[in-house]
């Protein structure tokens, strides 16, 4: 019948629509209720929004995801401040501390993170995330006298380590 | 001789108020019916409104829960600062001191720009190798956690603990092996396990020894599976008539227990050491997990250490505890003296069950009663429940573990003491964890309701050159330098008494102190804080007070307090501040007396014969090597206190490889 075809041909476009908002609502439930409990909801969800693996991810998931965004971070901070030492040399000091703190984050805070959370004793993993969120810090403490010129990165670093410990926290 | 200083000390309480920030109080539409239309026309309606006030509200929810959460979350995160270093940023130009900040695990201030930097304190060589303690066990170097496995065989008293043979923070879990005659003197031995079978590829994690009445000896640990499935295993010695318990086989049926139904693959570890079931040939063994957010332990039935059968139920479950880490259950002696091999049970017997709980980082016990017919623990004191009552320590201290010495009839205390300064300081000083002197655990037949823990007798072998100080008189704000030379290898038994004319006058003073929100020992109230000042620097512009404050309400009742007040004990930012302590029973009659062991950056203070313990972790920058001293104190305005002390100097334990291997 022609009313039914009629029916049809705007049911199914309505259907895609309903779709489009339940499903992401449901996988967004955890990314919600996760961050909430974390000191920066808006850059834990935009991390893990962005993160394609966080759909299907549980709170462990989601902290490995965070721990992953932190190393990457990290890494280009050093890549940053290896071009800065050329471009601000009266900065030299302050910007080969930052080096070694980022070194040292990815080196042992990271790892320890990640093991932590592999292995499935998180608690190693949380006090790893808090020192890392310090080390930040006190790159950014290291600009005395000069405006600091890798402030984003360094309260990014900051932000997501704390981010870190939270989801962390969450699975204790 | 003790020379008697009034002094007003070197703090103003109000600053000291001020310094310590207060804890803050955490944070369609309408439907148009249509009569009498066609059918299709109020449906395409019906769908169109019901999707768009769908869309709505998807968008409505969405921005509401964007926004509302996170001041809370901050208001949270504020509650939880740690409450006592000034929010003063840290100059780079050190040794790379990061700061663990906050050693709880809670998480981290916010992110504040560049501002006015104190001067960090730069960790110097000299510092950092002052911290390492003298005769507490702790390996050679690199990172150790729990104890594992504590046994008595041939003469040898054995330590397995958790170590990193790589690095100073946690990873690359293998079993570190120690022996000693007199569990003072330890001597090293090689790794007893390594994580080299699919079940345990990932970590040769926690577990306990159970001695057979043959004499056998089976351990039980927990490994992660190649899987990453937290699984136990079974390992036996190779030769079990070598006294040194070298090599070990692990068995090749492992793992014999799996996480079981409705158990998380991540939430079974640290089974116990097993005891005989009823009937008289079956062994019972104990290991925690959780359901959701209640802590509970699981109990599995055994003949022949291989093959386990999970009881119905629990032996115990406590809500809102979360994950229970390393428990422990043995019995005690109501009305002896020593301590109960883990088989025994009937009248003059209760049952201690204990959990490390994972989600802050203490450990907590109870006494209650075990009904090993129905599998059931109760406790005596439900408000008192694992979990939620008394600790076994107040300080930094976690994982701990008992086994039976069946040498001297003793129960054996162990526990791990982690460190609370930064993890950058850990790895340039190349070690990080010691465990305590091992303490006895007896009931308390006095007060009914605790056990009573007290270095083992062996550590007073260590002692030499006895100092006494009697009856020295404290006059409130009073300080009294001790002078017994070099002061960081200490063994001290001190008794105060209060002025009871002062005490009985007094009509209220302090409800409400509590140690870990006081701010410390320069708050003073009428009746305390008095006691001991310890890795103080002559100035005291370092010092480390252990202390006893009593409160007292209007109905008369007095409380005693027990504190360790780390916040002022060194000038680095970078180390744990807190104040540690609980309130502690004295019975009529009794003097208030304490014990303290001083070993370095180690410091485990008894009070009243071990029923409160506080271990605190301390890292002075100047009261250090022959500038650290030992005061008696009275910050007490209302009351004066007369102190006696005895110190002893400590040698040191000798603790260095086994050599004839």
């Amino acid at each position: 019948m022609r009313a039914t075809h009629a029916i049809s041909s705007k049911t199914l476009p309505c259907a895609i629509l309903v779709l489009a908002i339940f499903v992401p609502l449901s996988s967004c439930d955890l990314i919600h209720s996760t961050c909430r409990k974390t000191p920066n909801f808006q850059l834990c969800a935009s991390i893990l929004r962005s993160n394609p693996k966080s759909g299907s991810a549980d709170v462990r998931g989601l902290g490995l995801i965070m721990v992953g965004s932190l190393e990457s971070k990290a890494t280009s901070a050093l890549h940053t401040i290896k071009q800065l030492l050329r471009t601000k040399p009266h900065l030299k000091i302050p910007l080969i501390e930052c080096s070694k703190k980022y070194s040292f984050i990815l080196k042992y805070d990271v790892t320890e993170a990640y093991e932590a959370l592999r292995l499935g004793d998180p608690k190693f993993g949380e006090e790893s995330m808090n020192d890392s969120a310090m080390v930040a810090q006190e790159c950014e403490d290291g600009f005395k006298r000069f405006p600091c010129p890798i402030t984003s990165v360094n309260k990014d670093a900051h932000d997501i380590s704390a981010v870190a410990a939270a989801i962390i926290r969450l699975l204790l | 001789m003790a020379a008697n200083r009034s002094l007003t000390l070197p703090y103003d309480p109000e600053l000291a108020v001020s310094d310590a920030p207060l804890l803050e109080q955490s944070d369609e539409a309408e439907v148009s019916r249509s009569s009498g239309q066609s059918r299709q026309r109020p449906v395409k309606v019906l769908a169109g409104i019901f999707l768009s006030s769908l869309f709505l509200l998807t968008l409505i929810l969405t921005l509401f829960q964007g926004q509302e959460e996170p001041r809370d979350q901050s208001q949270m995160i504020n509650a939880n600062l740690n409450k006592s270093s000034p929010s003063s940023p840290v100059s780079p130009h050190s040794l790379i001191p990061a700061s663990r900040g906050v050693p709880q695990g809670v998480s981290e201030k916010t992110f504040r720009g560049v501002s006015d930097a104190n001067d960090v304190y730069p960790w110097t060589n000299a510092m950092l190798s002052w911290q390492r303690t003298s005769y507490h066990f702790q390996p050679e170097k690199n990172w150790m956690n729990d104890p594992n496995g504590p046994l008595f065989h041939m003469g040898w008293y054995h330590l397995f603990y958790q170590y990193n043979p790589d690095s100073a923070i946690w990873g690359n879990i293998t079993w570190g092996h120690a022996v000693s005659r007199d569990l003072i003197h330890w001597l090293y031995l090689p790794f007893a396990m390594v994580p080299d079978r699919p079940f345990d590829i990932n970590g040769v994690w926690t577990g306990s020894a159970t001695i057979l009445p043959g004499g056998q000896i089976v351990i039980l640990y927990t490994g992660d599976t190649a899987d990453l499935v937290q699984v136990q295993n079974l390992a036996y010695p190779a030769n079990l008539s070598d006294p040194l318990l070298l090599d070990w086989i692990k068995y090749p049926g492992n793992p014999v227990m799996i996480p079981p139904p409705g158990i998380g693959k991540k939430d079974f570890r640290d089974p116990t050491t097993a005891w005989l079931a009823p009937d008289g040939t079956k062994w019972l063994v104990t290991l925690g997990s959780k359901v959701n957010k209640t802590g509970i332990a699981l109990v599995y039935e055994t003949s022949d250490f291989k093959g386990y059968r999970l009881l119905d139920g629990v032996l115990h479950a406590v809500p809102r505890t979360g994950m229970w880490e390393c428990v422990d259950f043995y019995p005690v002696s109501t009305t002896g003296d020593n301590g109960l091999d883990t088989s025994a049970n009937g009248p003059g017997t209760k049952h201690v069950l204990k959990a490390s709980l994972d989600e802050n980082k203490h450990d907590y016990y109870a006494l209650g009663t075990y009904d090993p017919k129905n599998n059931k623990w109760t406790p005596d004191d439900p408000e008192l429940d694992v979990g939620i009552g008394l600790r076994l320590d107040y300080g930094k201290y976690y994982a701990s573990k008992t086994f039976y010495d069946q040498n001297k009839k003793r129960r054996i205390l162990w526990g791990w003491i982690g460190e609370t300064d930064s993890e950058a300081a850990d790895l340039m000083k190349g070690w990080a964890s010691v465990q305590t002197i091992p303490r006895t655990v007896v009931f308390d037949k006095k007060t009914g309701t605790n056990i009573l823990q007290w270095p083992v007798e062996e550590a007073e072998s260590l002692r030499f050159n006895a100092t006494e100080f009697d009856t020295v008189k404290l006059e409130p704000g009073s300080i009294a330098p001790l002078n017994i030379g070099s002061a960081t290898q200490l063994d001290i038994i001190a008794s105060f008494e209060v002025d009871s004319e002062a005490l009985e006058a007094t009509v209220e003073a302090d409800v409400g102190y509590n140690c870990t929100t006081s701010g410390g020992a320069a708050s003073r109230g009428k009746l305390g804080p008095f006691g001991l000042l310890v890795l103080a620097d002559g100035s005291l512009s370092e010092l480390t007070p252990v202390y006893f404050y009593i409160s007292k309400s209007t109905d008369g009742s007095a409380e005693t307090h027990f504190c360790s007040d780390e916040s002022r004990s060194s000038k680095a930012p970078d180390v744990g501040k807190l104040v540690y302590g609980s309130t502690v029973p004295v019975l009529d009659g009794e003097k208030l007396s304490a014990r303290l062991l001083v070993d370095h950056s180690v410091v485990e203070s008894f009070a009243q014969g071990g029923r409160r313990v506080i271990t605190s972790r301390v890292y002075p920058t100047k009261a250090i090597y022959g500038a650290a001293r030992l005061f008696l104190f009275n910050n007490a305005t209302g009351v004066s206190v007369t102190a006696s002390a005895k110190i002893w100097h400590m040698r040191s334990a000798d603790i260095r490889t086994f050599s004839d291997l």
